[in-house]
């Protein structure tokens, strides 16, 4: 029995010895026999020809394709696409470049915005490039590259949005969209500056009015200027 | 390859200092193609790390609309100016010939590193050990 064992130790790679330690380091080389077997049935596998940055390419490639999932891809695009279309049902969205800051300095910037009734926004810019193509929001692809936030705002209040810009500095104001029109950083800051659309009516009626006020003074001017002059006669002759 | 830049844009960022530098201005239009470089550039220069080796420093936007070309100007403090025109340069272009002029007028070239003496290090512990009479 024991001889049946030791033979069949000196055939098996497997067999261990009990209570030794594993020997990884040191293989023993296998039987003759056994050596004979793996060199007949050893793969005979063609030379590959192609250069060496095509081999690199296609390493690379597996690589980049083990981590993508067409599930995800589908859950990216739907998120973007929803998150846009939610982003831009306020009145302004305004681009800014934003700089590192420190995670307090972050906190301070952002109360600033939410005590001028805005929000703030991060938005994956490869994600949004793709959201955008193909609609409305399409021209807006040049302002997504490198660090980027947009600031929100239900209501149109450009000239707060200007004041707490000025008040940080770690935002830089790049363009944005205003009521569905692509405005840019000057033309921003410009629009601040107009008075309210009330003030703009009431400024529009005078100089509408203005015009008509003028002609009719021009051709009651004799009238008036004859009457004033016979009420001055009157007078002077009733005092004489 | 992007291992690489990644790689030696940290090298260069780490290293990085602006005593020599009084001013530096970002000009550009965002509107335009080749940005991405000079607003990648203007955020690793106002890391806080960086603008702590040179308090003094002004770093200046002028965000135009009117197409220009992205340019930035650094003024030393020697006098000396240096202008990059961006448009067909990278980050890591611009990062590396920006160094390589900070590191030439760095004041603190010939200074040795700074030394830790005993006095600095144990002066809190004699202090508390020390037993009032």
């Amino acid at each position: 029995m024991a001889f049946i064992w030791q033979t069949l130790r000196m055939f098996s790679t497997t067999h261990q010895s009990m209570g030794t330690k594993i020997n990884i380091q040191k293989p023993r080389m296998p039987w003759i026999e056994r050596r004979i077997l793996n060199s007949v049935t050893e793969p005979l596998v063609p030379p590959d020809l192609r250069s060496l940055p095509q081999k690199c390419l296609e390493k690379h490639l597996i690589k980049q394709n083990a981590y993508k999932s067409e599930l995800q891809e589908a859950y990216e695009a739907f998120s973007t696409k929803d998150t846009f279309e939610k982003l831009f049902e306020h009145k302004i969205v305004a681009i800014c470049h934003i700089l590192p800051m420190t995670s307090r300095d972050f906190f301070q910037v952002r109360v600033k915005m939410h005590n001028a009734g805005m929000k703030l926004k991060f938005v994956n810019n490869i994600l949004a490039k793709a959201a955008i193509q193909k609609s409305k929001l399409q021209n807006l692809e040049l302002y997504l590259t490198s660090h980027n936030v947009f600031i929100l705002c239900e209501e149109t209040k450009l000239a707060q949005l200007m004041l707490a810009l000025k008040k940080t500095p770690e935002l830089q104001l790049l363009g944005g969209l205003v009521e569905d029109r692509i405005l840019s950083r000057a033309k921003m800051q410009e629009a601040a500056k107009l008075p309210s659309l009330d003030v703009m009516r009431g400024e529009l009626l005078t100089i509408l009015s203005t015009s008509a006020c003028k002609t009719s003074s021009l051709l009651g001017k004799h009238q008036t200027e004859l009457s004033s002059i016979l009420t001055q006669l009157v007078k002077e002759r009733s005092i004489c | 390859m992007a291992f690489a830049l990644r790689k030696a844009t940290t090298y260069l960022v780490k290293r990085m200092h602006l005593r020599p530098v009084k001013k530096i201005q970002f000009t550009f239009d965002p509107y335009m193609k080749n940005v991405t470089s000079i607003r990648d550039v203007a955020s690793t220069l106002h890391r806080p790390e960086i603008l702590e080796t040179n308090q003094g420093t002004i770093l200046k936007f002028d965000i135009k609309s009117d197409r220009t070309e992205p340019r930035i100007d650094v003024d030393f403090n020697d006098g000396e100016k240096l202008v990059f025109k961006t448009r067909n340069l990278s980050q890591l272009e611009i990062l590396d010939y920006l160094f390589e002029y900070v590191e030439e007028k760095d004041p603190r070239k010939n200074e040795g590193p700074e030394l830790a003496t005993k006095a600095s290090k144990g002066g809190g512990k004699g202090g508390k050990g020390k037993k009032r009479k």
